[in-house]
């Protein structure tokens, strides 16, 4: 740093205009029809889903903790299921989405599913006294709930979008659709899984089977991916 | 010019700096070619009779006998001695007052002016002298040897004029080396040979006389560096504390890494909807500069709190895990004392998140710990945690944003959509990249395109992340090497300093704010807040029309302009933020005038004044300018001399918003902060006579003669700034 002062000499100063040193203007003025916007607005909730594709009950030897939900308990059963809906419903958006409810569950969305339309979810649920899983699909609607954080919704809030389900008129899946979406998963009853990596490889061949396009997500969800030549280093600049 | 000779006394007298110029070591030379002989004879000749000038020699106010003898006694060639004279040289040129900025960072292929101002530095008025260009020199280096060896091959011989306006001179510097293995810059010393002998000696100017250059020349920022890059395209980590379902890394790194020393780590979040496999561009770009990547699968989907955790213990993951990943090629050379996290969209508020969680003590990282994280970055990030708990607190903080984002818009509905929120709540060194155009999945590969803006506006992916290249960069290279060559690009006007790479005509604005005690402030508007007193204590005086100092926060859901609104557009807090500012606006010539208390009166030891501006959105003033609007810094010293600089001498102004339409009626978004830093001594040039070291008052100007004829601005953070 380096200063003089110099009481001899007078102060000296120079101001520009407005036009100096600036960029050159641009039209001030946008007519509304010569603006794109790109992003489908957040479609309205409750909405029911169009279609309860397939349903697997599954249960697990280990059970794990779900982050979908603010107080969530350890889940050691339920349901994955693949349900076809209105693609706007699974826009990949920053802001809050709508959430997949079962009656009052959170669903837990394993794929995107905005191109396709179709995703895949597992639906935990606990078990009575017999091991029968005791949500049912017969008695509880599939429906998007109002936008919001998964991890932020607790009972009282998962309680609060059933009724706005129920209000609006959106109703549990008939039991012959329930029916048909278990026969298609040809097992008979809960699939015994080992833990939440086999629930991730069921869910990865769900995706595979019926959400063209997300393959690469099936193949994260079958643990196909961070193994052999896939993990090995590649020199990808000389 | 009258009282030339007067000047020179002055100037000898009131030397405030231990190394600067000690006066002329050769009185008799009139025309400062080092030389005293028939020219000078000539022009005292010329001037018999007269009064002060450059002829009176011995400065008793008459050219006569005495000046002729003064002359006849230093017939011939100047004698070497003196000081050298330590003095900023490398500059821009500029088209107004103060005529030069002295600025560190020229781009590979730019000229470098030389620049001197002949009312502070006589010799050097109408001077005929050799300009050298060397590689950087230690002071060491310079004191044992300073014989002068141009790395050009020869010299600029320069003759410079009678003012500052008339002595900025191009250099033949555009084909100067850029940049030196991992650095960015490459240094240089710039030497005024005065005496034109090619030794730096006595009344020599020089810029980086001591160990730092006077300059560097930088690469292109945008571009890979010079390392072999080894990309392992997903790894398992099998880390327990993650959930199996977002277990994947992609990593980067040196292929030679085994050769260096240990290396910073880069962990990148992505966003929701979003894959760990979208951000090549900057995974390689940061490998071939040095710095080991990890992109991590990223639980956005659930929310921050599972994403921040996903960031948290993938972290944990790789360092953990380095003697595993690809066959332990990076094992032992990651350094996890330098750690930056970059996130993106609800990745961004997660890796905010995450910082707040290790400091608040909620999460406890096994193997590094919160002074580790060195940077965080986010990119378009959300805010859904709000004021305690999406905030970086004192850490260093970049945000990186583009102003057609139709997914984290910034709109005046949501504060769940405004990114700045973050960016305001960060107490650290903090910088932000705004970029007109560019919308939300341009900063990764493959995310859906939601522009939202005025059609033809868009300025598309690749040209996106050409800036964010360049920004990111600059920023690694800063915050974690230090690397001086880098600073500049965080905030000069991107119309002054843009990377060699990025198209002339993105616009883009820069923020950025040197934490203290690197910083002395005068008025940031958190304390004090009657609109009669600045930070400092001290008084604030206005004549500017409808004043509003408060929360950075638009008041309603609309960016119409409305007078029930005055913080219309300022979508960067929530009603629960702190961050406060000043808005104003003008329509005859007005003023901001603070008094500056004792403790902050001398600048002379400061190396910028600084502050922030921002157009507000859709006022009508600022409707009808239709442009950047620039205003006027005026300094004023105790002896009340004052100088004067026009904000728009150092191009660029403050932008008018990007013209995006919704929300209410009208054309432009949120509010668009720049920073604006000033030299201090750049009020000096044409010797204006101001004492720096006795500054009573910082008055900004507005209107007719002091820059545009009317506006709405918002201003913040008013500063002086060491470095």
């Amino acid at each position: 740093m380096h200063a003089f002062c110099l009481t001899s000499v007078l102060a000296t100063s120079s101001a520009l205009t407005a036009a100096d040193g600036v960029a050159p203007a641009a039209p001030n003025a946008v007519p509304a029809e010569q603006h794109v916007n790109n992003t489908p607005p957040v479609p309205p909730t409750p909405a029911p889903i169009i279609e309860l594709i397939e349903a697997r009950p599954f249960t697990l030897a280990t059970s794990y903790t779900q982050e979908w939900r603010k107080d969530s308990q350890p889940i050691g059963a339920g349901y994955v299921i693949v349900v076809r809906v209105p693609n706007d419903y699974l826009y990949p958006r920053q802001l809050a989405q709508p959430v997949l409810f079962v009656g009052s569950t959170v669903a837990e969305l394993m794929n995107v599913g905005y191109e396709s339309g179709i995703v895949v979810a597992v639906v935990p649920s606990t078990r009575n006294e017999a091991g029968a899983l005791e949500l049912d699909l017969t008695k509880s609607p599939i429906y998007f709930g109002q936008p919001m954080l998964p991890e932020t919704v607790d009972a009282a809030i998962a309680q609060q979008q059933l009724q706005l389900a129920t209000r609006a008129g959106i109703s549990a899946m008939s039991a012959a659709a329930v029916d048909a979406a278990n026969e298609k998963s040809g097992t008979d009853g809960p699939v015994a899984l080992v833990d939440r990596e086999a629930l991730d490889r069921l869910a990865g061949s769900l995706v595979r089977t019926y959400a063209a396009g997300e393959t690469k997500r099936a193949d994260e969800l079958e643990g196909k991916l961070g193994h052999g030549k896939d993990a090995e280093p590649v020199i990808v600049k000389p | 010019m009258n009282g030339w000779k007067t000047s020179i006394a002055a100037i000898v007298a009131c030397t405030v700096s231990a190394s600067v110029f000690a006066g002329s070591d050769c009185p008799a030379d009139i025309t400062g070619d080092r030389q005293v002989d028939g020219a000078d004879l000539a022009n005292l000749l010329g001037a018999w009779s007269g009064g002060a000038g450059p002829a009176d020699l011995n400065g008793d106010g008459a050219v006569d006998a005495a000046d002729l003898a003064v002359l006849l006694g230093g017939w011939g060639a100047c004698p070497v001695g003196g000081d050298v004279i330590e003095r900023e040289l490398a500059a821009v040129s500029l088209t107004s007052y103060p005529h030069a900025a002295f600025t560190q960072s020229y781009n590979s292929g730019s000229t470098v002016h030389v620049a001197v101002d002949p009312a502070q530095l006589p010799a050097t008025g109408d001077a005929t002298v050799d300009v050298f260009v060397l590689s950087n020199r230690s002071q060491l280096e310079w004191d044992a040897d300073p014989v002068l060896v141009d790395v050009r091959g020869a010299p600029d011989v320069v003759t410079f004029g009678a003012t500052a306006a008339t002595s900025v001179k191009p250099l033949a510097t555009d084909g100067l080396a850029a940049g030196q293995d991992l650095s960015v810059g490459r240094g240089y010393d710039l030497v005024v040979d005065l005496n034109r002998n090619g030794v730096l000696d006595g009344g020599d100017l020089i810029d980086g006389r001591s160990d730092a250059p006077g300059f560097w020349k930088v690469v292109d920022l945008t571009q890979n560096g010079p390392l072999s890059v080894s990309q392992i395209n997903s790894f398992d980590t099998n880390y327990p504390a993650i959930a199996s379902t977002f277990q994947l890394e992609r990593l980067y790194y040196p292929t030679d890494i085994q050769n260096m020393d240990p290396v910073p780590l880069i962990v990148i979040s992505h966003g929701n909807g979003h894959n760990y496999t979208w951000y090549d561009y900057l995974g390689q770009l940061f490998a071939s500069w040095g710095y080991i990547v990890m992109s991590h699968q990223n639980n956005t989907q659930a929310g921050i709190e599972a994403a921040s955790g996903t960031t948290l213990n993938h972290t944990a993951a790789v360092i953990a895990l380095q003697a595993s990943i690809g066959g332990g090629a990076f094992n032992g050379k990651l350094d996890s004392s330098r750690i930056i996290w970059i996130g993106h969209s609800r990745g961004g508020e997660g890796v905010v998140r995450a910082y707040d969680r290790i400091v608040d003590g909620t999460f406890n990282p096994p193997n590094y710990g919160v002074a580790d994280i060195k940077l965080i970055s986010s990119i378009a990030p959300t805010d859904f945690l709000g004021t305690n708990s999406a905030t970086p607190h004192g850490a260093n903080y970049h945000l990186m944003y583009g102003s057609a984002d139709g997914d984290v818009c910034g709109c005046p509905d949501n504060d769940i959509a405004d990114s700045f929120n973050l960016y305001e709540r960060s107490t650290g060194e903090r910088a932000a990249v705004y970029v007109h155009g560019a919308d939300h999945n341009d900063f990764n590969c493959c995310g859906v395109n939601d522009f939202s803006g005025p059609a033809g506006t868009q300025i598309g992916r690749t040209a996106a992340q050409l800036i964010a290249k360049g920004a990111y960069l600059a920023l690694v290279k800063h915050f974690i090497d230090g690397d001086v060559a880098a600073k500049e690009y965080l905030w000069r006007q991107y119309e002054d300093l843009r990377p060699v790479g990025v198209d002339p005509t993105m616009i883009v604005d820069l923020e950025y704010r040197d934490p203290s005690p690197s910083s002395d402030i005068i008025d940031d508007f958190q304390t004090n807040t009657s609109t009669a007193l600045a930070s400092s204590g001290a008084a604030v005086a206005f004549t500017v029309t409808n004043p509003n100092e408060g929360i950075h926060n638009d008041a309603n859901t609309t960016f119409t302009w409305l007078a029930s609104d005055p913080r219309n557009g300022m979508v960067r807090g929530r009603s629960t933020d702190l961050t406060k500012g000043f808005l104003f606006d003008w329509n005859s010539p007005a003023m901001i005038e603070w008094a500056i208390v004792p403790a902050q009166a001398n600048f002379a030891d400061d190396a910028y004044l600084s502050l922030r501006a921002a157009q507000t959105t859709r006022h009508p003033n600022n409707v009808a300018i239709n442009g950047a609007i620039t205003f006027t810094v005026t300094l004023v010293d105790i002896n009340d001399v004052s100088s004067s600089i026009n904000i728009g001498a150092y191009k660029g102004g403050v932008q008018r918003p990007y013209l995006r339409t919704g929300f209410g009626t009208g054309s432009g978004w949120q509010n668009e902060f720049e920073t604006i830093r000033i030299r201090p001594t750049d009020f000096l040039t044409d010797a204006t006579g101001l004492d720096l070291t006795n500054i009573k008052t910082v008055r900004l100007s507005f209107g007719e003669g002091a820059g545009s004829v009317q506006g709405r601005l918002g201003i913040d953070d008013l500063m002086l700034d060491k470095d």
